[in-house]
């Protein structure tokens, strides 16, 4: 009796120590990145970075083309994903059901979900970059939204699963349709699914690098940015990809301050959304 | 199914098996509702059995019977909710004023506006107490923000709940207590002036003293609606309802008034259930 307690408990021992070592491992990667992106961008973020382009080595410069870029691009990139991802999400949820026209399209999406970004890139350049003569801002947006769209469909199609048959019931009980239904009802009572399937999305294009290499390409001239999205655009994530190789230490240490920009941003779409989410529940 | 004389027994085979159905069906002429030789089928899985349901206008109609007899079912087919699931059929008819409900030719919102639904677990829309009651009328019409006022206040009354929530219509539905979001979703219920009210047993995730409450509340809407309500609570049966049926393995074994089912059930197996010898 008393060695078969005596057993058991070292086993949770065991057991509750090693699940805590690994949180420890998990967290404690995040905390050393968050730790050395401050320390190394923290010392360069200024006004400049936000009012000047991206410089030649030995010059002033900041990042204002490659922060228009990335939000232009994740922008254009998201209002696809958004839109395209929730509403074949919603098909995939509430109609397609365990068709078997339904699981292929989910298994579809599942690959899509799990191919490397740069082949995504890749793709793009074939369908746009190279028929259309050149890079673009375009070309861009729509590597980033291919990037997002699956992980929309992907949660959306969970969280509405999440919501319970009885409620579904009791719109068509009234004698709504199951279009209305869904609009009204199922949507709204997940919406804060909805959103974190958006903000998981936004989180996974807004550091992606392969992808813009052979689409968006690269520009330093900011204006281009917001007026013209047929031409190579900037972007954060190439920025970094540039500075952090070259040999001078300047560029270097704006890469750092782009890591951390990207870092930021990422952060703080998580928190309003959140904080959003929140709000919407309790009015 | 033959005419029937109003209050006389008779006796219909069910089909080749040898239980018998024992039906003492209301005056034909007073009849809302009424299945003949209802079957249904889950797949291939066959789960009503050439049912026979007379439902009589302003009445309250109980269905009861182990888990798994039916009841449920033969409830979801009167307003055809069963038919969100493709892999789900009903054969044969359901009249409902004269008109059959598994037609094609039948418009299944106009008949779910007729026929309302309060389901076993309190379904509130994800949106204000308010909304929650209008939800249903909206569809249907378009009222004047004074007009709606009172149509909510009057659903809410007649669902026993406006005193407890008339201070926070504004507030989401979803944070009320258990009790009363089943109330708000009888309040929505009616608030779209249905002839019948299906209730597929409204109170088992209810506590006492919520079932109690609600038990009222449709004590009084038997006034003015048509109740068919499928409980596996024998008391509940016996307190609220008019006729009752007690249905197993898929068939309707025995139909009556209440109290004759109750007192004097016909059927051997009818007595054993409802002396509590199984189920």
């Amino acid at each position: 009796m008393f060695s078969r307690s005596a057993r058991r408990r070292a086993s949770n021992i065991v057991f509750v120590s090693a699940c805590s070592f690994a949180t420890l491992v998990a967290v404690g990667a995040l905390a050393l990145i968050f730790y050395s992106l401050f320390w190394h961008g923290f010392s360069g973020l200024n006004v400049k970075i936000f009012t000047m382009d991206q410089p030649a080595s030995g010059n002033e410069g900041g990042l204002l083309d490659g922060i228009l870029g990335s939000i232009v691009m994740c922008a254009l990139g998201m209002i696809f994903a958004v839109v395209v991802g929730i509403l074949a999400g919603t098909w995939l949820s509430e109609y397609a059901g365990g068709s078997r026209y339904g699981n292929i399209v989910r298994f579809l999406n599942d690959v899509l979900l799990s191919a490397p970004s740069i082949l995504i890139g890749l793709f793009i350049y074939v369908i746009m970059v190279k028929p259309f003569g050149g890079f673009s801002g375009i070309a861009g947006s729509a590597a980033l939204a291919l990037l997002a769209t699956p992980i929309v469909v992907r949660t959306t199609e969970d969280m509405l699963n999440l919501q319970p048959g009885a409620l579904r019931e009791a719109g068509v009980a009234l004698g709504a349709s199951r279009g209305l239904v869904v609009r009204q009802i199922i949507w709204r009572a997940a919406q804060t699914g909805l959103l974190t399937g958006g903000l998981l999305g936004f989180a996974r294009i807004s550091g992606e690098t392969a992808p813009l290499i052979f689409t968006a390409l690269g520009n330093n001239a900011h204006i281009h940015q917001l007026s013209d999205l047929t031409r190579p655009m900037s972007a954060l994530p190439l920025i970094i990809n540039q500075f952090a190789n070259t040999a001078e230490e300047d560029l270097r240490n704006l890469a750092w301050v782009g890591a951390l920009l990207i870092s930021l941003a990422v952060l703080i779409v998580n928190i309003a959304g959140r904080w959003i989410a929140q709000g919407a529940r309790k009015s | 199914m033959t005419d029937t004389v109003a209050g006389a027994p008779i006796d219909i085979p069910a089909n080749a098996s040898a239980e018998e159905q024992f039906m003492t069906a209301p005056p034909a002429d007073k009849l809302v509702l009424e299945t003949r030789k209802l079957n249904f089928y889950y797949g291939t899985n066959q789960t009503l059995f050439e049912v026979n349901l007379p439902v009589e206008r302003n009445k309250v109609t109980a269905l009861i019977g182990p888990s798994g007899c039916g009841k449920s079912t033969l409830l979801r087919t009167l307003n055809r909710i069963y038919s969100l699931y493709p892999n789900q059929r009903a054969e044969g008819e359901i009249l409902f004023r004269g008109d059959d409900v598994l037609s094609s030719a039948m418009r299944v919102d106009l008949l779910r506006e007729r026929i309302g639904m309060v389901f076993q677990k309190p379904t509130p829309f994800p949106m204000s107490i308010y909304d929650n009651v209008a939800f249903g009328v909206r569809l249907y019409h378009s009222k004047t923000k004074a007009e709606m006022d009172e149509l909510v206040e009057t659903s809410l009354k007649r669902a026993a709940l406006w005193e407890e929530v008339k201070d926070k219509l504004n507030q989401p539905g979803t944070g009320l207590s258990g009790g009363q979001q089943q109330r708000l979703c009888v309040a929505r219920g009616i608030a779209v002036e249905p002839e019948i009210l299906l209730l597929d047993e409204p109170a088992s995730a209810l506590d006492p003293i919520s079932t109690a409450k609600l038990e009222e509340t449709l004590a009084q809407l038997k006034k003015d609606f048509t109740i068919v309500i499928v409980t596996h609570n024998l008391q509940q049966a016996a307190r609220l309802s008019d006729y009752t049926g007690f249905m197993f393995l898929g068939k309707l074994i025995e139909f009556g008034p209440t109290a004759d089912l109750f007192q004097g059930p016909r059927a051997q197996r009818t007595r054993d259930y409802v002396t509590g010898r199984f189920g």
